[in-house]
């Protein structure tokens, strides 16, 4: 039995977590108090699942004890105000309740994703704090694992999580899609905290779990309703691309003992063709624009046949965001349709990764572009772009991975070994400390 | 919901018209001092809306800078 409710408890966590939190802040516009209330229904179904059974409908189980929950504290709150009649929040507030709809049918679930996507992303809160609520609220991470993609302190992005939470509940800020006329404005930060919630799925933190593809999944389904909504948008067709490009090799980033397996050494035939396909046609579809001649202009042919320079007149300019995603995902398509390793076209990614970098500025991706260049030009041109990265990129374990490898192939174990020995001290990941201890390890 | 509206240069619909920094008096713990805390302040007024967004929807297009803050209730 205890097996049969952890099994449960642990399946109801990750399918219902944050629907329940958004369910619950739609429903009582109380953010601060929708996760406790969730943490506390868990709490509460722990206790009594063992004995009573698990229930049929979990998630239904689940908001229920959380409404309650809710309002309990709502009329706490209430007391300690001595302002209003009790009675009048109970009946505001069962009111409320008696107008949701059963959400565990199936049928809204995603709209109330979408929407609390969205209100997670209001131009009235900080950029930052749009993106660490989407991926609290809405994908469920914890701010230790927010913390480590957005590449802060966990004390800094719990601060910011806490403030953030607090003007969602004190601002007036609406839990609703837009208006169509004011999606658009909105987009840039929706698409991006959804790559952030893809992204979340390939470094899932520590632990062993490696690999959330559910979590791919789910981000994928959401652009392509995103896409419904506004459809013909750069930034979401580029997007799509880019996140089929790299969803499209998840049977084989693992071995099945749970190690990582390096893009090279992955057995290409096990890649899901039809995504790969598919992206493929979407990029090659997708309107000229400026990013594109810049990427496409320095080298000719590959996955994506090359359009007039000229292009298409009248187009709207794409954002910046919708060329990162477009060159990102030209540079996976180059990977993903090339006919093994030893066949990539890695001096044409070089020169996408310069393009990207000439753009975004980020240190991450000449981290990336230096390993492209290792490839095209050898190691030494590799390890001269990471010059400098330290300052940027101080708890990131890739960039003294990344440089350990380079030595290797250089010539220098003795340097190389001190590099993995940085990146074991960083690493958090369970799949990853065993490949850089197996790497280590060959060096001694 | 309740939205106090401020504006700075501008002008809130459906909110009073502020006279000159030089009329206002500031009272700071009692003590009174000729004078504004902001001189930029211009304009007032009190909404009911259902949420921020309504609340700026009809702020839209309007020359000038305005601060929204919900009103508690006390």
């Amino acid at each position: 039995m205890t097996d049969l409710v952890d099994a449960a408890l642990a399946d109801a966590w990750q399918t219902s977590w944050s629907r329940l939190v958004g369910l619950l802040i739609g429903q009582y516009q109380r953010p601060d108090l929708a996760e406790d209330a969730v943490a506390d229904a868990f709490e509460s179904a722990a206790r009594h699942w063992p004995a009573d059974g698990v229930p049929t409908n979990t998630g239904a189980w689940l908001l229920t004890a959380a409404r309650r929950r809710v309002l309990d504290r709502l009329r706490t709150e209430a007391v300690h105000r001595r302002k209003e009649p009790l009675m009048a929040v109970d009946d505001e507030m069962r009111a409320a309740a008696a107008a949701v709809v059963d959400p565990f049918d199936g049928a809204h679930v995603a709209d109330e994703q979408l929407r609390l996507v969205f209100a997670c992303c209001h131009p009235a809160l900080a950029a930052d704090d749009r993106v660490a609520l989407t991926l609290r609220f809405v994908v469920g991470l914890t701010t230790a694992e927010i913390a480590r993609l957005l590449l802060v302190q966990e004390t800094a992005m719990a601060a910011r999580l806490t403030r953030a939470k607090k003007r969602l509940a004190s601002s007036g800020i609406p839990f609703a899609v837009p208006p169509p006329g004011q999606l658009d404005s909105r987009l840039d930060a929706v698409a991006t905290v959804l790559y952030l919630m893809f992204t979340s799925g390939y470094q899932p933190g520590s632990g062993p779990v490696t690999l959330r593809v559910d979590l791919g999944d789910e981000a994928i389904w959401l652009v392509r309703q995103l896409s419904v909504l506004l459809p013909g948008r750069a930034v979401l067709s580029s997007l799509l691309a880019l996140m089929l490009l790299q969803h499209s090799r998840r049977d084989t980033r693992l071995s099945p003992s749970g190690q990582i397996v390096l893009l090279p050494d992955q057995d290409r035939s096990r890649w899901h063709g039809e995504e790969i396909a598919e992206a493929v046609a979407l990029l090659a579809s997708e309107e000229p624009d400026r990013a594109r001649r810049a990427a496409d202009g320095a080298t000719s042919g590959g996955p994506v046949a090359r359009e007039s320079a000229e292009g298409s007149s009248g187009a709207a300019p794409a954002s910046q965001l919708a060329q990162e995603y477009r060159l990102q995902a030209l540079i996976a398509a180059e990977h993903a349709t090339a006919p093994s390793s030893a066949d990539t076209r890695w001096s044409r990614i070089c020169t996408l990764y310069a393009s990207l970098e000439d753009l975004t500025g980020s240190p991450v991706v000449r981290l990336a572009r230096a390993v492209a260049v290792a490839e095209a030009y050898g190691p030494t041109a590799g390890l001269a772009l990471l010059d400098g990265l330290d300052e940027a990129l101080p708890r990131h374990h890739r960039l003294p991975a990344v440089r350990a490898e380079l030595l290797v192939r250089a010539g220098d174990p003795a340097a190389a070994a001190t590099e993995y020995e940085r990146a074991l001290a960083l690493v958090t990941n369970d799949a990853e400390r065993t490949h850089l201890t197996t790497r280590l390890s060959t060096l001694r | 919901m309740q939205f106090v509206v401020l504006g700075y240069g501008g002008l809130v619909p459906g909110g009073l018209v502020l006279s000159s920094a030089d009329a206002a008096t500031t009272v700071r713990d009692g003590a009174l001092t000729p004078g504004a805390l902001s001189d930029g302040l211009s304009s007032v007024a009190v909404l009911d809306a259902p949420d921020l967004d309504a609340v700026t929807e009809s702020l839209r297009g309007l020359a000038g800078a305005f601060e929204v803050r919900p009103a508690e209730p006390r």
